[in-house]
C-alpha cells in the first residue's frame, strides 16, 4: 500500500499535469489485426489481473483502493 | 461501462505523432474504471500503432513486460479460437500488498538494512569535478548535448 499511497500523492500533487505519471506502452503492429480479438484479449487481461480493475479514492478514513469484481462493469 | 475499451481511429500520416502523444497525455481519473486505456491508430501509410496507457499507480516497467507478453499470447490463442490458457496467478493483488507491507516489520528486513549500512560504512563520496557549482535549489532546467566517446577511451 505504501507505494500506492506515494503515487496517489504524486498524482494529486500534479493537478492537471497528472498525466506525467501515465505509463505508456506503444506497440507497432504489422499485418492484419482482428480488432475484435484484440479487444477481447484486453478484456481478458483486465479480468485476469485484479490490479487492472482497482480504483483509488479518498474517504475520511484515508485512501481506499477497491478491486471491482469481474463482469460488474 | 466496460472495464477496458479498445478505441480505433484511422488517421493521416501527418500529425500522427501528435495524436499519439495527445492520447498518452490524457489524465486518467483513478476513481473509476477503466484505469487502463487502449487505442489503435491505423495510419494511412499502413502503420498500426497500439497505445496502451495506465497510471503509474497500477503499473511499472516490470508489469508492462507481462502485459505485453500476455496480450500477444492471449491474442494468438483467441485468434485460433482457443480459450486462452495462462499460468495461474499464485497470489492476489491484496495478498501481495500485505506481504510487502509486513516485510518491513520483519527481522530479515532490519538485518538487510544493517548489511548495507555496514557495507557502505565509511564509503568515500565521489567528488566529481565540475565547472559550475550547482545551486542549492534544483531548477531542472537544462539542455541536451550528444557526443561520441572514442573507441579507445570507451575500451578503458
Amino acid at each position: 500500500m505504501e507505494s500506492q499511497k506515494n503515487f496517489y500523492f504524486l498524482y494529486r500533487s500534479q493537478g492537471k499535469h497528472a498525466f506525467v505519471y501515465n505509463v505508456p506502452l506503444v506497440l507497432e503492429i504489422s499485418g492484419p489485426i482482428d480488432c475484435e480479438v484484440l479487444s477481447k484479449s484486453l478484456r481478458f487481461l483486465v479480468e485476469r489481473h485484479e490490479v487492472l480493475r482497482t480504483i483509488f479514492y479518498e474517504t475520511s478514513e484515508g485512501l481506499i483502493q477497491e478491486v471491482i469484481e469481474k463482469h460488474s462493469g | 461501462m466496460a472495464n477496458v475499451d479498445l478505441r480505433i481511429e484511422d488517421i493521416e500520416e501527418e500529425g500522427a505523432q501528435e495524436k499519439i502523444v495527445l492520447e498518452i497525455n490524457q489524465i486518467i481519473p483513478l476513481d473509476k474504471l477503466p484505469l487502463i486505456r487502449a487505442k489503435l491508430f491505423r495510419i494511412k501509410n499502413g502503420e498500426q500503432i497500439l497505445v496502451i496507457v495506465q497510471p503509474h499507480i497500477i503499473t511499472d516497467g516490470w508489469s508492462l513486460k507481462i502485459i505485453r507478453e500476455e496480450l500477444f499470447k492471449c491474442y494468438s490463442m483467441l485468434f485460433r479460437k482457443q480459450s486462452p490458457r495462462m499460468t495461474n496467478i499464485k497470489i492476489s493483488y491484496f495478498e501481495y500488498i500485505d506481504k510487502m507491507g509486513s516485510l518491513t516489520k520483519k527481522k530479515k528486513y532490519f538485518s538487510d538494512i544493517n548489511y548495507w549500512k555496514n557495507k557502505l560504512d565509511g564509503i568515500q563520496k565521489l567528488h566529481f569535478p565540475y565547472d559550475y557549482a550547482r545551486n542549492n535549489v534544483e531548477t531542472f532546467s537544462g539542455r541536451r548535448q550528444t557526443f561520441l566517446i572514442k573507441q579507445d577511451l570507451f575500451k578503458k
